[in-house]
């Protein structure tokens, strides 16, 4: 009758046959879940990239020379193309627009000393040595930066 | 005890004479009982992992994807993926797209009618009865339309119908259309390349992911066939073709052969004038284009003195042959001047000079005897004159009884601008990482003396010669001309010409050489009645110059001393005459 006693190593070695069986068998499914979630974004990227060969060839097929030729043409008729005398050997040696400059000097010269504090309180609060258009884009783009000059605006 | 725990009986004692079997017959109990319920449990956990696990989970979307994906492996086998073809600066000239394509089972139709009317709505080409009667056949599969764009694919899918069902196939395309259709080639629904690169290439183009980077520049191509059209146009000739070199590298920024063919929708047999390669598979009579070869090659062995004069007045007669000057001079002329005002007398006594053996050397060396090397398949024979008699030196010298490839003949003009070192036409960029920097050939033909001799000679051509029209100010463009006669069937037809120039340019340190050839171009009033290079060719060279220089970047220098400048000692013709 003392057969019958269930040994605690019996017991143990029970206990640990289960836990391990169930840890493997949440590793496996673990493991397809993972798998599953693989193949979707590996599909996805695939499509992605299939979406992208598509819009590359429609990119440079609405970029072909002579569609681009055509339109130039078309719509940009004050504009004459360009012949090897108008190039230039550096980009400085465009000339600066000149009308931004003009409109910040008419308020000044037409306005009351109160204004004209305030214009020139507007400008020192933008310092811009860059050019236009590329003030334009970096602010889009650069939230610490415009973060920055609104505080630094504030505390002035 | 026994009531509280279930387990309490399994060891409970047994008593009597026959315990002990029975405690043995229990213990057998147990064991199974605990097999069982060991069973029990992994068919338990089973139905969780396949009904909760995998039912569920795999009923979440991208269970359509794996779909997907098993069709287009199916459908590897039979249109393959070809790897794209890209311009130097990464401009698509060949690419494959995967498509769908549309077909239906109609035994999953949910209703035909319904069905039918959103097909017709979406492809306008297929009719309501023919549609409805397919799609109630009965048949499981039934091609509606192949190769679908994204948006009709969309406007399908919209639809809803479970019995449409799409096919993926890779779709060779090619955006440029007719621009670069001769080099880039084209492809059948099979995907086999059939001509240009896309036949030459085609292993790679099967095996590899990676996209072939031709040198072409679809920008000077687009140029180059423009000006090239509109001279055809203009004079109101047959064809076509033009070429533009990298004089250093050897590399072909653009080529064209006009008339030309959309890749995307070849109709044409392959033996249609449209389909045929002028540029490197015709072979033509250069014309006085060559003599740049003979004077280089006289320049080259016997190094005369420029204020040696040749006669130029009397016409050679050897022979059924006699050699003529188009614009005689009747005096004898220095080699400025028989290059400038292109004499044939002059040019075949150059020849004589030279010596047959010494000039078929020379020609061998520019590579003008034989078939040339290129990465595309269709590559012309030059046709040289068999057995090469003394008689075929003189009309040689000219360019007249002698036809090589306008490939050949840019290649060859390049060998002698650009310091005397043999290039190698290419069509392929080397390595991506390393573009532009293609080494330069250390094979020298001819001398750098005797290159830059040619140079102030070709550049004399069009600041005082036949090219006049040519001359874009700042630029230092040189050149040559030729009109040649066109040979049909072993007959030289008179009123039918092919005008060639060949430009090259900056002249002081080449960079870019040009060359136009017009195909049977007839005079018109703008020309004076005349359908000479010089009214032909010339000028679409200087336009095409002109529009490329901006695109390169290269400003025009105007204060460069003009290397013709001490050729004019040599001269004393009266400009204007012609």
């Amino acid at each position: 009758m003392k057969r019958f006693k269930i040994k605690l190593s019996t017991l143990l070695s029970f206990a640990l046959a289960i836990a391990l069986g169930t840890a493997l068998f949440s590793v496996s499914q673990q493991v397809q879940i993972l798998e599953r979630e693989q193949r979707g974004l590996l599909e996805q990227i695939e499509s992605k990239q299939e979406a992208m060969r598509v819009l590359n060839a429609e990119w440079d097929y609405l970029n072909r020379p002579d569609r681009i030729e055509e339109l130039a043409l078309r719509y940009l008729d004050k504009m004459q193309s360009v012949v090897p005398d108008n190039l230039i050997k550096n980009a400085n040696a465009v000339p600066e627009p000149q009308i931004l400059k003009m409109e910040d000097e008419i308020p000044i010269l037409v306005s009351t000393d109160y204004e004209l504090k305030k214009t020139e309180k507007k400008l020192s609060a933008q310092p811009d040595p860059r050019s236009i258009q590329d003030k334009q884009d970096l602010d889009l783009y650069d939230f610490n930066r415009v973060l920055k000059k609104t505080t630094e605006g504030e505390s002035e | 005890m026994s009531r509280k725990s279930p387990f309490s009986r399994l060891s409970a004692p047994i008593m009597g004479e026959k315990s002990d079997s029975l405690t043995l017959a229990r213990g057998r109990l147990v064991l199974i009982t605990a097999f069982f319920m060991l069973c029990y449990l992994v068919v338990g956990a089973r139905l969780i992992d396949v009904s909760i696990i995998k039912g569920y989970l795999s009923q979440q979307p991208d269970a359509i994807g794996s779909n997907d994906r098993k069709q287009t492996q199916n459908t590897d086998g039979k249109n393959k993926f070809r790897a794209d073809i890209i311009d130097r600066h990464g401009v698509l000239l060949a690419t494959s797209l995967k498509t769908a394509s549309l077909y239906a089972d109609s035994k999953k139709i949910l209703s035909p009618a319904e069905t039918a009317k959103g097909l017709i709505k979406i492809f306008p080409q297929l009719t309501y009865g023919d549609t409805l009667k397919k799609l109630q056949s009965g048949k499981r599969f039934i091609w509606v339309k192949r190769n679908l764009t994204p948006k009709e694919q969309g406007s399908v899918l919209d639809l809803g119908e479970p019995g449409l069902v799409f096919d993926y196939d890779y779709h060779r395309l090619y955006p440029q259309g007719n621009l670069v259709s001769h080099m880039v080639g084209y492809s059948d629904i099979d995907g086999n390349g059939l001509a240009g690169i896309e036949r030459s290439f085609n292993a790679l183009l099967v095996k590899s992911e990676d996209p072939i980077r031709l040198s072409i520049d679809v920008r000077l191509q687009h140029i180059l066939r423009r000006e090239i059209k509109r001279a055809i146009a203009d004079f109101t000739a047959i064809a076509g073709a033009g070429v533009i070199i990298d004089v250093n590298t050897g590399e072909i920024l653009a080529a064209t052969s006009l008339p030309d063919f959309d890749p995307n929708r070849v109709t044409a047999n392959p033996t249609a004038p449209e389909m045929f390669n002028r540029v490197t598979l015709g072979v033509y009579e250069p014309g006085s284009v060559f003599k740049i070869f003979t004077t280089a090659a006289l320049i080259e062995s016997k190094h005369p003195s420029f204020l040696k004069k040749y006669d130029a007045v009397n016409p050679i007669r050897e022979g059924r042959f006699t050699i003529k000057d188009f614009h005689p001079e009747k005096r004898p002329l220095t080699i400025p001047e028989i290059f400038m005002v292109s004499s044939n007398i002059g040019t075949a006594h150059m020849a004589q000079e030279i010596g047959t053996e010494e000039f078929k050397k020379s020609l061998t060396d520019f590579g003008l005897m034989k078939r040339s090397e290129f990465e595309i398949d269709e590559i012309g024979k030059p046709i040289i004159p068999s057995p090469w008699r003394d008689i075929n030196t003189l009309t040689a010298s000219y360019g007249h009884g002698i036809a090589v490839t306008p490939l050949q003949l840019i290649s060859g003009v390049a060998t002698v601008i650009n310091g005397g070192l043999k290039i190698k036409p290419s069509l392929v960029m080397e390595d991506k990482n390393n573009q532009g920097n293609k080494d330069k050939s250390e094979l020298r033909v001819i001398s750098k003396e005797t290159s830059l001799k040619m140079r102030q000679l070709m550049r004399l051509v069009v600041s005082q010669g036949t090219a006049k029209k040519a001359d874009i100010d700042g630029y230092n463009i040189g050149g040559k001309t030729g009109t040649a006669q066109k040979n049909i069937h072993g007959r030289y037809i008179a009123d039918k010409r092919m005008a060639l120039f060949v430009g090259a340019f900056p002249m002081n340190n080449p960079k870019y050489a040009v060359l136009v050839m017009v195909d049977e171009p007839k005079p018109n009033k703008s020309s004076f009645g005349y359908a000479t290079a010089g009214w032909v060719a010339v000028p679409a060279v200087g336009r095409i110059i002109s529009d490329m220089g901006s695109i390169m970047g290269m400003r025009p220098r105007h204060d460069d001393a003009d290397i013709a400048e001490p050729l004019k000692q040599f001269i004393s013709v009266e400009n204007g005459e012609h």
